[in-house]
């Protein structure tokens, strides 16, 4: 029966969990030390337990995963350069998890539940200004809070950078999506200085806090002045001046997120800067610390699993669809799940046939030679050996 | 659809378990259709129990089919479907060259000839080998796995299938299952469906062998189709606290099983003429009968074997190694050189499906491949399953793909399938008794020797009485905390209704042949059974029992010799 999995030289693998014909095996993802994927992707997502919950097929938790840092993984999915990937330890092996396609998956999975609004717990609104990525993950990240969130977006329709031919059909879909979370979105309303309303006038009607997040020009030469000076710092390269942990502005109710604020133009840096932002707008609701207990992520794996592990061909997304359940479960075993922990779930179900053993490239498993104890065809007062 | 079931998979042929003879089955109905759908609930592409085989494959090859077959009936004490073993005899051989073309190597001498060696004193049936032992089972996993691939044939694991899908007509069109990690349900449709479930049994400590549990019989039964070969088992001698493959190969170089007096059983009482060289469920009957007598226990003597043939069959690959090498190094045991404590273990049930030539179930549409096809009365050969998965799994897969091309479209009534699925799920979450009590229960109606090696009216009622208790008790009160646990679940479902048969059958063959044996009826009744009973789920659930008689008139080989006939078991000296 299986002995001992030795929890220093288990580096995560996952060998033993996809070896076993008893299915005895799961991994703790939850670890000090973070993977390499979620080191490097700007939204720190939790890839690892993700990817282990979908090796199970349970793709309702690995969402619920993903959506904690991401709310918008069906356009992520479709537009980020895939951060995570580059570092992927799997890419020593053979190539590196196609953690993309993972992510589309459960992106369309998302979009296709139907949600039910999140009930507003909190009085007074949040003004979100702008429709881009860092707009509408900051409108998210305070709706789950209990904010009732307006997006105000001076074009005709949300998305801001988002509306790109690459989202044709993923845009209007996760914008229905947000609407049924209870979104309000204020299209063809310009805010700012001058225009259609003010910030001033938001705040008389009861609008407590604004996030400003309406995009810049990359080329810094064809940037027009934000129409915000009222209430922040303008730099020379017309960006809206924050203190870069917590996004404040010189205004204590006024925060700027996104590229306007001059956050790398990559949609998961946007995002996480929203996020970041709606943190900041619910600290100063609630009029807590800004800095303490920000999230940090702890020291990367180094001892990445690799050696000893077969290749296997990565699988590809068929075009525009996403994965089929088969597929995705398929890929998703290819991760290594770098620095989990083997442990024995369902430890009376081993048989003692020395598969998760042999399976283990770290040595880390330990069978011992006898077996279950079962009923007997003839019962001998004592067993052993002579 | 979309409420009730979270996938909906559609195929050509679906197949129901991925181990060899799964694999096989996609393999041939590739010949003839593109979409082949595997699911199975173990690993995807771990192999079933093939994999964890030493490689051993039955080949008619030195011999002709005739004299293999002959040696078939005498060895199945008459009880054989001489048409269907036939095409197995003959097949075997393209399945040995296609195992070849697909990259197995199988051992020749220095000239280029095939290793073959003979099994259980028969003189035709022959196994081929792959050595070293215990590469066997893992390249010809690979080489199926590398095959399936090529072909595109899709694969899905830890797919729990748990029941099967009707259309108007009665005719299979499907099955509904469950991702047993997660839960995430499945409605399969299919014009043809292949069961390669794998053997029956009561989840023996052999390696993989507990995986199978005999849910293909479980679900055709419930469907509709007919049992047989229950009052069957395979019994197989182990050793008492570990796992030990390949004992067969030590009784010929000196190794001897003895009993408590350091007496050789076999040859003293029950043998003089093959002592423990035969089928390894007349040697535990003999070890039964020791028990009986009070002489108990019984040793595996390795010690006469010379230290040359140690080193030659001490195991050098994969489980069998780290098992030798840690019995020493943790228990100070060494196999080759201390007398280890033996028992009878019961390996696998021999009922399964009932079907036609063409491995058509009683449901049209539902094929059954290999060992969940019920094939032989509870004796066995080294190698016999290799080469029946490889056979019948071919011949199914290209049956049912035909089948499929024929029918064309698989329709199965929404509602009916949705009540399947929530039947399935029901335990999952209530309170209740735990599968693993279910599985524990059923060990211990069908594992005391006096059910399944020694029978008798009174034991057997007994342990009918038992299954009845079992049944109440169970049965309104399962409960599954954990998708995993419900795939257990279904696997003591099964376990039960396999030892209901299996002792409802056994009471009613009364007469000793083969694998069965009567102390009430010791002797070989050929007027009255020369006969196969089949089970059918009756109209108030209940089961069906009935005689279908070996068409004999319809069969070349007339039954002259019985293998039964070279051993004497106390009692079977006496007429009844
Ligand atoms: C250690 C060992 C050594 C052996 N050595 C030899 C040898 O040398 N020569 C020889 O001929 N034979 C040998 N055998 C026996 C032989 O390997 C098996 O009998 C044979 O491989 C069985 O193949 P199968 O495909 O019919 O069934 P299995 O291998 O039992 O496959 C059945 C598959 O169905 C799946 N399944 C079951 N129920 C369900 C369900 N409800 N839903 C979905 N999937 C399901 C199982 O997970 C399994 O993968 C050995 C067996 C063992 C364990």
């Amino acid at each position: 029966m299986l002995r001992t999995i030795d929890q220093e030289k288990c580096n995560g693998c996952g060998s033993c969990f996809k070896a076993c014909g008893f299915d005895v095996f799961r991994l703790a993802t939850d670890q000090h030390e973070a993977p390499p994927c979620q080191a490097a992707c700007p939204l720190g997502i939790d890839i690892r337990a993700y990817s282990h919950l979908l090796q199970q097929g349970r793709t309702r938790e690995a969402a619920q995963v993903l959506l904690a840092e991401n709310p918008f993984p069906a356009l992520t999915s479709r537009l980020c350069p895939g951060f995570c990937q580059k570092k992927c330890a799997r890419g020593a092996v053979d190539t590196s998890v196609n953690i993309s396609g993972l992510e589309h998956y459960l992106g369309e999975l998302v979009l296709a539940s139907d949600p039910r609004p999140t009930p507003v717990t909190r009085f007074g609104a949040v003004a979100v200004i702008g429709s881009g990525p860092a707009a509408l993950a900051c409108a998210c990240f305070l709706n789950r809070k209990g904010h009732a969130v307006t997006v105000f977006e001076a074009g005709a329709k949300p998305g801001g950078e988002l509306c790109t031919p690459k989202l044709a059909a993923a845009l209007p879909a996760q914008i229905a999506y947000l609407e049924k979370l209870g979104i309000t979105f204020a299209c063809g309303v310009a805010v700012g200085d001058g225009l259609a309303i003010g910030i001033e006038d938001l705040r008389e009607q009861h609008f407590k806090a604004f996030v400003l997040a309406t995009g810049a020009e990359k080329d810094k030469t064809l940037r027009a002045e934000p129409p915000f000076s009222s209430a922040v710092d303008i730099s020379d390269d017309m960006l809206v001046v924050v203190n870069p942990q917590t996004l404040e502005t010189r205004t204590r109710w006024v925060f700027a997120a996104g590229t306007l604020r001059g956050c790398p133009a990559s949609v998961a840096h946007q995002i996480a800067d929203g996020r970041r932002a709606a943190d900041s707008v619910a600290r100063y609701l609630n009029g807590w610390d800004m800095i303490e207990s920000r999230p940090v992520l702890g020291p990367v794996v180094v001892d990445v699993p690799g050696k000893g592990i077969e290749p296997a061909p990565r699988l590809e997304r068929a075009g525009e669809a996403p994965f089929a359940f088969e597929d995705m479960i398929l890929e998703a075993n290819r991760c290594l799940t770098c620095g989990a922990k083997a442990y024995a779930a369902f430890k009376d179900d081993c048989m003692t046939c020395y598969f998760c053993e042999m399976a283990c490239p770290q040595g880390a498993i330990a069978v011992h030679p006898f077996k279950e104890n079962l009923p007997r065809t003839i019962s001998y007062a004592v067993e052993g050996v002579k | 659809m979309r409420q009730s079931f979270n996938h909906h998979l559609k195929a050509d042929v679906l197949i129901i378990g991925g181990g060899f003879s799964g694999l096989w089955a996609a393999i041939s109905a590739r010949r003839f259709v593109e979409n082949v759908l595997i699911v199975d609930k173990g690993p995807k592409d771990w192999g079933g129990l093939g994999t964890s085989s030493g490689g051993d494959f039955q080949c008619v090859q030195d011999t002709t089919v005739d004299a293999a077959l002959d040696d078939l009936v005498y060895y199945h004490d008459g009880l054989c479907d001489q048409e269907l073993l036939e095409t197995i005899l003959t097949q075997s051989f393209e399945r040995f060259q296609h195992y070849e073309r697909l990259g197995v190597t199988f051992s020749r001498d220095e000239k280029g000839k095939l290793k073959a060696i003979p099994q259980r004193n028969l003189t035709h049936m022959k196994m081929l080998l792959v050595r070293p032992y215990g590469t066997g089972g893992p390249s010809m996993r690979d080489a199926l796995v590398r095959e399936a691939n090529r072909l595109g044939v899709r694969r899905l694991g830890r797919m729990c299938v748990n029941e099967l899908l009707l259309d108007e007509k009665g005719e299979a069109v499907g099955a509904v299952g469950f991702h047993a990690q997660s839960g995430e349900t499945f409605a399969f449709s299919a014009p043809a469906v292949v069961m390669a479930t794998g053997a029956g049994g009561w989840k023996p400590s052999y390696i993989f062998m507990s995986n199978s549990t005999g849910e293909g019989a479980y679900l055709g039964y419930k469907a509709g189709a007919a049992l047989s070969h229950n009052e069957f088992m395979h019994i197989w001698n182990v050793p008492v606290l570990f796992a030990w493959e390949g004992q067969t190969g030590l009784l010929p170089v000196g190794a001897r099983f003895v009993n408590a007096e350091g007496v050789d059983f076999m040859k003293e009482y029950y043998s003089p003429t093959l002592g423990a060289n035969t089928d390894t469920t007349y040697n535990c009957r003999g070890m039964a009968f020791e028990a009986r007598a009070g002489r108990t226990p019984i040793y595996f003597d390795t010690s006469p074997i010379s230290a040359e043939n140690v080193e030659l069959l001490k195991p050098v690959h994969g489980w069998a190694k780290i098992n030798y090498d840690r019995l020493i190094a943790d228990e100070g045991l060494d196999f080759f050189k201390e007398k280890s404590m033996w028992m009878p273990q019961i390996m696998w049930h021999s009922g399964g499906l009932a079907t036609n030539h063409d491995y058509e179930t009683a449901v049209p549409g539902l094929f059954a491949a290999c060992r969940c096809r019920g094939l032989d009365p509870g004796v066995y050969m080294g190698g016999w399953a290799l080469c029946t998965t490889a056979v019948t799994g071919y011949i199914t897969g290209g049956n049912a793909a035909r089948r499929a091309q024929e029918k064309g479209l698989a329709l199965f009534n929404r509602t009916r399938a949705a009540e399947a699925m929530a039947r399935a799920l029901a335990p999952l979450g209530r309170e209740g008794l735990p599968a693993k009590d279910l599985v524990r229960e059923t060990q211990e109606i069908v594992y005391p020797y006096e059910v399944c090696l020694i029978k008798s009216e009174r034991s057997l009622k007994k342990a009918l009485a038992r299954v009845e208790r079992a049944k109440e008790a169970f049965l309104p009160r399962l409960s599954a905390k954990t998708p995993h646990d419900l795939a257990k679940l279904q696997e003591g479902l099964s376990m039960l209704q396999a030892a209901e048969l299996f002792v409802r059958s056994s009471l009613l063959r009364t007469e000793t042949r083969a694998g069965h044996h009567r102390e009430d009826y010791p002797q070989r009744d050929n007027d009255n059974w020369l006969a196969w009973i089949h089970a059918e789920r009756g109209p108030d659930g209940e089961a069906r029992l009935y005689k279908v008689p070996v068409p004999l008139e319809r069969y070349r080989i007339k039954p002259y010799r019985y293998y039964m006939d070279n051993f004497t078991f106390p009692g079977s000296e006496t007429a009844r």
